[in-house]
């Protein structure tokens, strides 16, 4: 098996889990969900021939998105999306989310921003904040977007070969 | 259909969709269609190497696809992905815009 193959395949398996979070608290949710975004980016950021694992980074979704505006017409549409210009302003306007999703990884978080699975210490109050307890209310400000984010990820996880 | 050709299949589709693609240039290979597409609305690259998306082959386009987005003042100074050889064996495709 390839690392990318190796990717896309615990994307998918992370997604079953995933999906079954609904009923639970948020923060279990987006701990998946930014489980999952990253390993799929990351699945799609490596070559099928590469025999090293990508980089232990955990920002790729934003790059994973831009690029994905190059898809080709055939896969473009079978992610919905009939028309070019469309999917590339959808992947625009969902960027902004994606950026917020990428943050929430707790390496990339530190102890001083959200992060849906460790304690942080809230730098203006000095708080210590429960991840299970928190609003994450910069994601669910836009949930609109939040849901469309949900929405392209799934349809490119049903297409993962 | 040869790499070449879907190379240069590819290459259309994109063009005809982002107005925005200045320049895309092929970089030859016998099994996988490598792009690299200027776009100068796009955020710089924070990494060295020129970050690209590979995409499986599809059922009009045989051939598994590689893709890189470069910002025009990081062209040519990104590292290309292992065994795409140099800039210079890129050849610029003449895509009608």
């Amino acid at each position: 098996m390839t690392w990318r193959e190796a990717f896309l395949r615990q994307a998918r398996i992370d997604a079953e889990l995933w999906r079954c979070l609904d009923e639970t608290a948020f923060s279990h949710q987006l701990h998946y969900f930014q489980m999952v975004t990253e390993k799929l980016a990351k699945g799609y950021l490596t070559p099928a021939t590469s025999a090293k694992p990508p980089s232990h980074t955990h920002i790729r979704l934003v790059r994973f998105m831009q690029q994905l505006k190059t898809a080709p017409a055939s896969l473009r549409e079978k992610l919905g999306f009939p028309r070019a210009d469309a999917f590339r302003a959808y992947l625009d306007s969902l960027l902004p989310i994606a950026t917020r999703i990428e943050a929430l990884a707790p390496a990339v978080a530190g102890d001083n921003q959200p992060n849906p699975e460790y304690p942080w210490q809230e730098p203006s109050t000095g708080e210590i904040i429960v991840p299970g307890e928190y609003s994450f209310a910069s994601i669910t400000a836009e949930k609109v977007q939040y849901m469309k984010l949900v929405r392209l990820i799934r349809s490119v996880l049903a297409h993962v070969k | 259909m040869t790499v070449e050709e879907q190379a240069k299949k590819l290459a259309a589709q994109n063009k005809a969709t982002e107005s925005k693609i200045s320049e895309i240039y092929w970089f030859p290979d016998e099994k996988e269609v490598r792009l690299v597409e200027v776009l100068d609305e796009l955020p710089l690259q924070d990494s060295d190497e020129l970050e690209v998306i590979y995409f499986n082959p599809e059922p009009d386009m045989p051939h598994q696809m590689a893709i890189g987005l470069v910002h025009p003042r990081q062209f040519k100074r990104l590292t290309l992905p292992h065994a795409w050889g140099t800039w210079e064996t890129g050849r610029k495709l003449e895509i009608a815009g």
